[in-house]
């Protein structure tokens, strides 16, 4: 199958009261590829996903499907694959006819609707609800039936707004590890929508993370997580520590001073962040790369303990600033006991 | 072909638009007019109809009046009452009883006047009649208004916080229930009077020559009286019905206000 | 949670509701199986084989189909309209439209002699135009159908618009999505979800033209619907029995279509 790349190019979007939900967004989707646009409500992330299916008009810009400009089409004729958060399936019908809908309107032939039928029910999971009306399955199920509908006519593009959202955390992670497979075996080009960065993490192949109509920074998970190119997206993709740092000279030698911590001032890292007339640095540090030490370090008393299954967060404070440890969930540790910390100095983000 | 049918959509909502909203306005200005007819203010305006208006029908006019707000008190006091009650039982019979006590809003009013004709004429005389039908058929509509507020959810919950803060039964239904459903009471209330000063298919068959309603009054007041005097009346009642409509349509409770019947 | 105290409560509306409305209405009942001579069914079996009874019977639900389907209709119309279009002014003319629910049935009638009576809007207007008045319409069974629609329209709009309103319009979006345009999405999505509503404010709107009485008989006293039927044997023939017979058949037939209203407005949320 042929597949799609989609071009957003200079897309804007404002509001009859003036609000701008999007500031011109550029953008370019491979084909096949899977990209999830992350960020919190009202970042204009489903604005923009919606402006891509056709739902709305930008106020200027194009949206291009290979190259084609198709900003003028209608929904309906532009050939992708809608899923919505609140899944939207058609009430008065029953499984079987949600998903056929899109195939008879297309006037599919009855065995080549039959066909896809059985196709998608077994893909999906879900062949004993076929006869069944939307009000008498679950969440999830719903879900699975509103993806099943949108791709029954092999769509060039697949959009999905907050799919995962209205369910709970125990069948989102069910249903994430299942879309993540759905994807692979699909191989159709995929714009998804969620504010939830371990849902985005685990699925994208590309996130954008957006904020206030504007994408932050582009990359593959890896990166947003390792090397946030903002405070905004350091602080939205994972935990964080803030620091706040100055930039301090004794001996000849540049230091970087957080309060609780020094460290040696690195060009390559830290190069020009300063600011010129405070000389403050403002830093991150995430808790997994704070370091339990044993005789020595920051020393820290621990504030709160915090078990969360596969690691144990402390909270704690040092000098006076509030940090939060992620350390390995066998660690005995108390309330009130003192411990020695290390940063590892790498894996400090500057900002 | 799509264009067309716009147009003819249109045209249809112009068309309807008019058919109900002009003749309450040809019936205002008719009403100021000296003489009604091809040349409607060509004699000049006048305020005389109303006059007579009130000369022929000012008794008609207090009397309903003291009907509907009779009316509106005695079913604030039951419905608000009968609605808490419901409202606290599970009893098996209360479905029915609330069937029972829907009735009358589902009984043509013709069936109801036959009735009460039938075993209490004795008491039609003193217009005490007409009082209890306008009771009995308006009853339902302030009693299920009240009962629906009652049962959402937002005011059980907040009885459920009041009562485990301690507040007794005896308080909460006067600190927390009379106070919820103070808005509910007020439109069920509003939308009771109009009912009865609008109410004619009952009325018309239990009333004297002393104890006419208002909307008998019109039918005589359009059967043996000039058009000009006709549409005089008609406005003193738009008068008492449109502030009305327009608070209840302000409180948003109008959607429940479809009157079965009267008509 | 039972209390002690409720039956003591309900006594009042218990009482009264007896004694004015369940009692009054067993009377008229019994009464309808009466005559001179004793119990009777002749009442209600001249409904079907006396000719005048049965017009009658014809014309009042002929009259309530014909005026349930065109006010739904134009009212689908209307309230599709009003829930996809705002304009300035709107709440004003939506409080306009619906103001005619108030009105007793008096009113309506003189609304249609206002539009279509012998000094009426419309015979004006064609005098002026050609000279001779003419669509004096308001006496006849037009101006009756008009005068029904006059107060059935307005009821149904808002019926219908709060469903409309309140309608999920993702679900026109995931139709547009899977290919279908505009009309097929009314058609296949939209028109299917608010059919109970229809069923519902169509049932309610029969009822309501069944039992109509005082609309009419402005218009006048000789038309023969059910309602004047009653009214002349009543108050001219001094028939009481046949009254009270007539009276029943139109309770019972409101009645049966007031639980088709609540059924299909149970059905009308999935």
């Amino acid at each position: 199958m042929n597949k799609t790349s989609i071009q957003i190019d200079a897309i804007e979007k404002s509001f009859k009261d003036g609000t701008r939900a999007l500031q011109p967004i550029q953008l370019e989707i491979e084909p096949g590829e899977v990209v999830v646009l992350l960020g919190p409500s009202g970042c204009g992330k489903s604005t923009l996903l919606r402006i891509v299916a056709g739902l709305e008009q930008p106020t200027r810009g194009k949206v291009l499907f290979n190259h084609t400009d198709v900003t003028g089409l209608p929904p309906e004729k532009r050939d992708v694959g809608f899923v919505f958060q609140q899944y939207a399936l058609f009430p008065t019908m029953t499984v079987a006819e949600n998903i056929c809908f899109g195939m008879k309107i297309k006037k599919f032939s009855k065995s080549q609707q039959h066909k896809k039928l059985e196709e998608l029910l077994t893909l999906l999971n879900i062949e004993e609800l076929r006869d069944r009306r939307p009000n008498q399955l679950s969440g999830g199920q719903q879900q699975r039936v509103a993806i099943a509908r949108a791709i029954a006519t092999e769509p060039k593009i697949l959009l999905m707004d907050e799919p995962l959202t209205a369910l709970d955390a125990k069948l989102k992670e069910h249903l994430r590890l299942e879309l993540a497979q759905l994807f692979r075996k699909l191989n159709i080009t995929t714009l998804y929508v969620t504010h939830d960065q371990v849902e985005a993490m685990a699925i994208a192949d590309r996130i954008a993370v957006m904020n206030k109509g504007r994408i932050e920074q582009i990359d593959s998970p890896r990166e947003i997580y390792r090397h946030p190119k903002s405070p905004f997206v350091a602080q939205f993709v994972g935990q964080v520590n803030r620091m706040q740092g100055k930039l301090i000279e004794r001996d000849q030698h540049k230091f970087i001073d957080f309060g609780f911590v020094e460290i040696a001032y690195d060009d390559d890292l830290v190069g020009g962040m300063e600011d010129k007339d405070t000389m403050g640095v403002e830093a991150f540090i995430r808790p997994e790369d704070i370091h339990i030490g044993h005789d020595h370090g920051i020393e820290m008393e621990i504030t709160e303990v915090m078990f969360l299954g596969e690691r144990i967060r402390l909270i704690g404070s040092c000098n006076g600033h509030k940090l939060m440890v992620d350390v390995a969930n066998e660690t005995m540790v108390e309330r009130g006991d003192m411990i020695y910390l290390y940063v590892n100095q790498e894996k400090i983000i500057f900002g | 072909m799509q264009m067309v049918g716009k147009v003819l959509n249109y045209f249809l909502v112009v068309i309807v638009s008019v058919f109900l909203i002009l003749p309450i306005i040809i019936t205002i200005f008719g009403s100021f007019s000296v003489y009604w007819g091809t040349d409607m203010f060509s004699s000049g305006t006048t305020l005389n109809w109303y006059k007579e208006v009130f000369y022929y029908y000012g008794n008609t006019i207090l009397f309903t009046l003291a009907i509907s707000l009779s009316t509106v008190v005695i079913n604030v006091i039951l419905g608000t009452l009968t609605a808490y009650v419901f409202s606290k039982s599970d009893h098996r019979w209360m479905n029915l009883i609330e069937e029972i006590l829907s009735l009358p809003m589902a009984i043509p009013g013709v069936a109801i006047a036959l009735a009460l004709i039938q075993t209490h004429s004795m008491i039609r005389g003193s217009g005490l009649l007409i009082l209890a039908g306008h009771v009995i058929f308006t009853f339902p509509l302030l009693f299920r208004t009240v009962l629906g507020t009652l049962r959402t959810k937002d005011f059980k919950i907040l009885d459920e916080c009041a009562a485990s803060l301690g507040a007794t039964p005896f308080y909460r239904f006067f600190h927390v229930i009379m106070p919820a459903v103070k808005s509910a009471v007020l439109s069920g209330a509003i939308m009771v009077f109009l009912l009865s000063l609008g109410e004619f298919n009952i009325t018309f068959f239990l009333y004297t020559p002393f104890t006419m309603t208002l909307p008998v009054g019109l039918f005589d007041s359009y059967s043996t009286l000039r058009i000009e005097i006709g549409s005089a009346f008609t406005v003193v009642f738009l008068l008492l019905a449109i502030p009305l409509m327009f608070t209840l349509h302000k409180l948003n409770q109008s959607s429940t206000f479809t009157r079965n019947g009267g008509v | 949670m039972i209390k002690r105290s409720t039956p003591i409560f309900m006594m009042p509306i218990m009482i009264i509701f007896s004694y004015f409305f369940l009692y009054p209405l067993v009377v008229l009942m019994i009464s309808s199986l009466y005559d001179d001579h004793g119990f009777t069914t002749k009442h209600y079996s001249q409904m079907i084989t006396n000719p005048y009874y049965v017009k009658g019977l014809i014309n009042s639900i002929g009259l309530s189909v014909s005026v349930t389907l065109v006010a739904l209709v134009v009212s689908g119309v209307l309230a599709f309209f009003l829930a996809r279009h705002d304009f300035p002014g709107k709440a004003l003319y939506f409080t306009l439209i619906t103001f005619p629910i108030s009105f007793p049935g008096v009113v309506v009638g003189f609304m249609i002699i206002i539009l279509f009576g012998t000094t009426g809007l419309v015979p004006i207007l064609t005098q002026k135009l050609t000279g001779q008045p003419s669509m004096v319409f308001a006496y006849t069974i037009f101006g009756i159908f008009l005068a029904y629609l006059y107060f059935s329209i307005p009821r149904t709009v808002m019926m219908l618009f709060g469903a409309i309103k309140e309608f999920d319009y993702t679900l026109e979006e995931a139709a547009r999505t899977l290919g279908a345009n505009s009309s097929q999405a009314v058609v296949h999505v939209i028109l299917p979800a608010v059919l109970p509503i229809f069923a519902s404010a169509g049932t309610l709107t029969f009822s309501t033209a069944m039992s109509a009485f005082g609309t009419a008989f402005t218009l006048t006293d000789q038309f023969n619907i059910l309602p004047i039927l009653m009214y002349n044997e009543f108050t001219l023939n001094f028939n009481i029995e046949v009254a009270s017979a007539i009276a029943v058949v139109i309770g019972v037939i409101c009645v049966v279509m007031n639980f088709g209203y609540q059924t299909f407005l149970k059905r009308g949320s999935y």
